[in-house]
């Protein structure tokens, strides 16, 4: 059973953290009302899980727009898989619309900032 | 003032979409499905489209987040945001205003003018350099807005600070895509 799952909404993405499988998603709009208090449950357990990660960890991330805010908050989150990525092996998958360029540039933007991740931008 | 005249003057002024008031979290909610409405089928490209929805929910939450004209009853800020898309040029501009403390309009002036004196890469290298430092954070987000703001604008951010007593000043910007 998966440790979060949390439903889309038309400001919030879907959240499911399932540290049996090793499977992280985050899918969707993200314009919280608080993004650190949004996204604090998916931070802590998400700690907890790299404490005894699985063999190999994959991260799906489809997100149609971010505002700035949660920009900062993903900032930290792939800050914590660059950490965690030295001891485990984590694949990262940056899924986004083929007409979405300002999602592309998004990615590939924090591609350059995180280059010891192994993160892989799909198209789909 | 008449509801009529202040139609034709929307309408004369290419104003597609306009919001004025207290502004919620579920008026957010509610502005940002039917500015998503407003701006499907327009011309231009889906990058500018996504870009006006992009300036004006920012500046939306700036409004939230920074307007002192509180009211009484609520913590929501209160101000006026509206898109123009020229019927003639097809361009679209975001403008947005609302009161701020005079300490806020400074911050947001030195802000702004720093930010209008770079070109598109070292905006980029700024903004990078703010999300990794955390400089600038604050409760209420990671302090990008602005730079975030005019790296998906095309032009400089142009604004306009009116002092109105000892301790407030009215804030305005507008934005060309």
């Amino acid at each position: 059973m998966a440790t979060i799952n949390t439903e889309k909404t038309q400001l919030t993405p879907s959240i499911l953290l399932d540290k049996e499988l090793g499977l992280v998603e985050i899918k969707g709009d993200s314009l919280p009302e608080n993004t650190a208090v949004f996204y604090k449950p998916l931070m802590t357990e998400l700690k907890d899980y790299f404490n005894s990660p699985k063999d190999k960890t994959v991260i799906n991330l489809e997100i149609t727009y971010f505002n700035s805010s949660s920009s900062k908050l993903f900032f930290d989150f792939f800050d914590l898989l660059e950490s965690a990525s030295k001891k485990c092996d984590i694949q990262i998958n940056w899924i986004y619309d083929e007409d979405n360029e300002s999602m592309e540039e998004a990615g590939e933007d924090f591609l350059e900032d995180f280059e010891d991740l192994n993160f892989k931008m799909v198209t789909k | 003032m008449k509801v009529k005249d202040l139609e034709y003057q929307l309408y004369k002024n290419d104003i597609i979409f306009t919001f004025s008031g207290s502004i919620s979290y579920n008026v957010l909610s509610a502005i940002s499905l039917s500015i998503k409405d407003k701006l499907n089928g327009k011309d231009g490209t889906s990058k500018e489209l996504f870009n006006v929805y992009y300036i004006f929910i920012e500046l939306i939450q700036n409004i939230m987040n920074y307007s002192v004209n509180r009211t009484e009853d609520s913590d929501n800020g209160i101000g006026t945001c509206f898109v123009i898309h020229n019927k003639d040029t097809k361009k679209f501009k975001v403008c947005s205003g609302n009161m701020v403390s005079s300490s806020q309009a400074s911050k947001i002036e030195e802000k702004i003018n720093k930010i209008n004196l770079l070109d598109e890469e070292e905006l980029k290298a700024y903004y990078k350099q703010m999300r990794r430092s955390g400089e600038g954070t604050h409760e209420k987000g990671g302090g990008l807005g602005f730079i975030e703001i005019a790296r998906k604008s095309s032009k400089n951010l142009t604004y306009e600070i009116t002092k109105i007593d000892k301790d407030n000043s009215y804030f305005e910007i507008s934005v060309e895509i």
